[in-house]
Formats: structure tokens, C-alpha cells, sequence
């Protein structure tokens, strides 16, 4: 692959071992070559580098494969699932599954990304629909272009809203980012 | 995917405020250079030769007439060659908001293949006048459009009023990177260097490539982080079209100004000599040819242009929706942009 195939969530290899595409950004400086600056975590360890690529270079990629999985439960320093297809069970640390641990709701369905058999990290839909369980209401003539607020959605996550959004609405969010997508 | 903006206007007033902004912006633009006494250009998008920048790819396209005759024709990369024209025929301050259009870019909801560039000439000035208008016009916008200076980007304060921090591209080095210009001015020298910091070095990567890529990865994201931070003297074999430092040969007259480590601008003390014009045009012509990018001739009207005489001239080229991005606050260009592309492309 070249660093056009490069975004958040991509798995390559550096020295052969496999880091995940965390932080990406296209930079085209205003004379030169074009780059993507990234910021690579190791699925090995917990290690994060910077790694600038230019455009041509070859990149390797790393060969992982999917599963399909259902979340069960976490116990503080782990997250369990259950793999679809086989009922087996599957955990990741803490630590692996970082800020997506907010979006997670029992049951739902996701995918885990195993390299060499072992489940490595795990990847939720791009967007989920959430209840909102607690919201102030807006003052009345707070008509404030732009206004915003803060909610609180079913699995505790604080999302910022539009003033029109009220505790028992679904709203529909960006999991990669964390923003307030629209209200369902 | 992505719901379109016309959708989301009608539910979500952020966005609404967030477009109605950049449209003042864009005026608050225009009553800068007019206030300055500047005159708006309207050159050409379409264009028979487009700008020689060995990295970029323009837009290609052909003019026909009714009767089947044809000739090549492009989507300008950038307005430069017609303003510089328009200095060579004696107009002294000039200023043109324009679409630009790029091609084989890495698009993404950040990036557009078309976007809105501020171009600007004053003949008879030099970039350090540029560096000037440029203060002056940002902190211009922010407080006719913000009320303010003091601006807050993606949860931290920002400094607009000038003046702005000046660190040339050598210091910039120095400070950011830790890393002396007289200890990388070899190939050999920088490839050690990168390679003791575990870069992915090609033996076929040029000096300009290596020293950029050091840029790009260690001191860029560092740049412009309390107020915009004016980087000037790049390295000479990366002038474009920029003169030559009469300090020091070294480097070239060109500064860029970074702001949260973001790119917004590119300016040149303007390089008016026809021949060496003509050389470098060549010269990036075989670049171009060398990396398999499509083939044009250089420009035959900008050197005529030239020939004539150019008197000497600063500009800038500034990225309109990278400014208005940074000014309200958002690292999304759909929430500055009225209809983003990928509402309509779908790339396969």
C-alpha cells in the first residue's frame, strides 16, 4: 500500500511488527513531495511512535483478519466477547480497548482484529445510535446561534448537542471522534 | 455516508453559523486589500499551461471550437503566472480570490481537490512587507469577524494580533528539532542523521525530500502553537519562484506561516530575472518528466511577461478554507465549506 491507503484504523507492518494507524494526517508541503504523518501504536505492547511516509513509498501492510463479536462484559482491567461464528470467548485489555470503552453496550456487535491468533484490538461501528439518559433542559429564549450543551448517553459518555436535544432522545454519534451526529 | 451540508443546515444551527462566518471572512478579504488600496483581479481558471510544480497535478481538460479544432487546457493550480503577468504590465497592488483546483491529492473530509486560495502582488516591496499584510489581515478578519484576537483553537487559546513570531527555516531546525543546517547540509550527512533517528531512509530520496520529511515530522506539529509563527529563508534549491537571499545564497527568500502546526500560506520575494525563471521552469519541467507526471511546456506568456521587465514584487498565496477552519474553530472542512466534495464523489 502507498499513503493513500493510509487512515485511522489500518493495520501495517514497520521491521515486522504490526502497528495500528492511530493518528493520520496528510501534509503537502507548499513546495515538495506530499506526506502522511502518522502516529502508530504497536499492537505488541502499547508502544506509540511518529512515522512520517511519503508519497511512492511502499507500505507494507500487516496481515490480520476480522472477527465477527458480541460484547459481553468488562471487569475493570478487561473487556470479554464472544465471537459469532463459533461462540468462543475473547478478551482485550483495558488498556488496548483505551477510549472506545465508552461507546460499548452489552450486546452490541463489533468486530476483533486478531494477528497471528490473538485477538490485538477491536473496532465498533463508525456510527451508533445512543440513548440520551440525562440532559438539562435549554433556558427558554436561549436562542444563541452556535449554542451547545452537554449530555450524558446510556453507557455514561458525556457528548456535546445541540440546545434541542432532551433527555430520552436517541441520537445518532461519531464513535471515531466522539461528536454529536443527529438526533434519530 | 456523509449526510450532505444541505441537509444538516436544516437541523443543526452550528453549522449554520459556522458557513455564514466563512461568507464574512470572505468579505472581511475583500475589504482588507480594498481598504489598502489594493485593485481584485479576475484571471483565468482555465488556463492552456498550468503552473511548473513538479509535485502537483493539475486538472487536464481541451478547449474546442465548433468547427473541431482543439488545443490542451487545464485547471489553474494556482493564479500566480496571470497576476505576475498583470505586474509586468505595471499594476502595482493586486489581490484575487479564486478556486484552485489540485488532482491526485490524498482526499479526505479534510482535503478538497477545489479550494478557495487569497493571492496577492505589491510591486516595488519585498516579503518582508508581505509578512505584514499578512499579520495585518489576519488579525483584520478575526476581529471584524470574531470581535477579537484572542481566539480559541481546538481547546486552546491563540494569539492573532501582530506581531507574529518570526523563526527562519534554519532556527526552526535548530529550535524544534535540535538539529544544526551545517551538520545536514550533505546527503550523506542527513541520511546519517535521519537514519540514527530510525527514519525510513531511501537511498534514492533527494536532499530536498530528507530535509522536508525531517520538517514535516519534527518540527511542523510544533509550529505556531501560542500565536502563527512566520518560518522564512527556505533552502534555496527550494525556491520556486522565490529570489535568492542576497545575505546568504543558501537559502531563498520564501516564508510560510504555521498556526497550530497547520499550513496557511506560501510568499515569495518574487523572482523577476526571465532567464533564471526560464532556467528553473526548465529544470522542474525534467522533474516533472522524471516522476511521470503529465508534460506541458513551460509557459511562454508568463516568460514574455517577464521579459519585458517585472518590477520587484512580494506575494502570498493563502489557503482560504484552512484559514476560516482555524478561525472558527473546526478540523472539519465540511462545517467551512458549503457543499464538500465527497457529497458527490464517490472514489473507486
Amino acid at each position: 500500500m502507498e499513503i493513500n491507503d493510509l487512515k485511522k484504523g489500518v493495520v501495517i507492518k514497520i521491521d515486522g511488527q504490526p502497528f495500528r494507524v492511530i493518528e493520520y494526517q496528510a501534509v503537502k508541503p507548499g513546495k515538495g513531495t506530499a506526506f502522511a504523518r502518522t502516529k502508530l501504536r504497536s499492537l505488541l505492547g502499547d508502544k506509540v511512535i511518529d512515522c512520517t511516509f511519503k508519497a511512492g513509498e511502499k507500505i507494507e501492510g500487516a496481515d490480520v483478519s476480522y472477527q465477527e463479536c458480541q460484547y459481553l462484559y468488562s471487569d475493570g482491567s478487561a473487556y470479554h466477547f464472544m465471537i459469532t461464528d463459533t461462540y468462543e470467548q475473547a478478551s482485550l485489555p483495558a488498556d488496548v480497548v483505551g477510549d472506545t470503552a465508552r461507546f460499548l453496550k452489552e450486546n452490541m456487535e463489533a468486530r476483533l482484529v486478531f494477528f497471528e491468533g490473538n485477538p490485538v484490538d477491536l473496532i465498533i461501528p463508525a456510527k451508533m445510535n445512543f440513548l440520551v439518559t440525562e440532559a438539562e433542559d435549554a433556558a427558554k429564549g436561549d436562542t444563541a446561534t452556535g449554542a451547545v450543551k452537554q449530555v450524558t448517553i446510556e453507557t455514561g459518555a458525556k457528548i456535546t448537542v445541540p440546545l434541542f436535544v432532551k433527555q430520552g432522545d436517541t441520537i445518532r454519534v461519531n464513535t471515531e471522534t466522539g461528536s454529536y451526529d443527529v438526533r434519530v | 455516508m456523509h449526510q450532505p451540508n444541505w441537509h444538516r443546515l436544516k437541523t443543526d444551527p452550528q453549522l449554520r453559523h459556522k458557513l455564514e462566518k466563512r461568507a464574512q471572512i470572505v468579505r472581511a478579504i475583500r475589504e482588507y486589500f480594498w481598504s489598502q488600496d489594493f485593485i481584485e483581479t479576475e484571471t483565468p481558471t482555465l488556463v492552456h499551461v498550468p503552473g511548473m510544480e513538479p509535485y502537483l497535478d493539475p486538472f487536464k481538460t481541451e478547449l474546442r471550437d465548433e468547427g473541431g479544432k482543439r488545443a490542451d487546457a487545464y485547471l489553474i493550480t494556482s493564479p500566480e503566472y496571470a497576476m505576475k503577468k498583470l505586474l509586468a504590465g505595471g499594476m502595482e497592488r493586486i489581490f484575487q480570490l479564486t478556486r484552485s483546483y489540485r488532482n491526485r491529492e490524498t482526499l479526505s473530509t479534510q482535503h478538497s481537490p477545489e479550494f478557495t486560495i487569497l493571492e496577492w502582488y505589491r510591486a516595488n516591496a519585498t516579503y518582508e512587507d508581505i509578512m505584514r499584510d499578512t499579520e495585518e489581515l489576519v488579525a483584520y478578519i478575526a476581529r471584524k469577524v470574531l470581535g477579537t484576537t484572542h481566539v480559541q483553537y481546538q481547546g486552546k487559546p491563540l494569539e492573532l494580533a501582530p506581531p507574529w513570531k518570526r523563526t527562519s527555516f534554519a532556527a526552526a531546525l535548530e529550535q524544534y528539532a535540535g538539529v544544526r543546517y551545517d551538520e545536514i547540509e550533505t546527503q550523506a550527512k542527513l541520511q546519517a542523521l535521519l537514519r540514527k533517528r530510525s527514519y525510513r531512509v531511501s537511498d534514492t530520496d533527494d536532499w530536498d525530500t530528507l530535509v522536508l520529511q525531517l520538517f514535516v515530522q519534527e518540527v511542523e506539529p510544533k509550529l505556531g502553537q501560542e500565536q502563527p509563527e512566520i518560518i522564512f529563508d527556505y533552502p534555496a534549491s527550494q525556491a520556486a519562484l522565490a529570489t535568492i537571499s542576497p545575505r546568504d545564497a543558501r537559502f531563498a527568500q520564501r516564508f510560510e506561516v504555521y498556526a497550530r502546526g497547520i499550513e496557511l500560506c506560501n510568499a515569495f520575494n518574487e523572482l523577476t530575472d526571465a532567464a533564471e525563471q526560464r532556467r528553473r521552469l526548465e529544470e522542474e519541467r525534467k522533474l516533472r518528466q522524471q516522476l511521470g507526471k503529465d508534460d506541458y511546456p513551460v509557459d511562454e506568456t508568463f516568460l514574455a511577461a517577464l521579459e519585458t521587465g517585472m518590477p520587484p514584487a512580494g506575494g502570498n498565496a493563502l489557503g482560504v478554507d484552512r484559514l476560516a477552519m482555524l478561525l472558527l474553530d473546526t478540523d472539519r472542512m465540511a462545517d467551512i465549506v458549503w457543499c464538500p466534495w465527497f457529497e458527490m464523489f464517490d472514489l473507486s
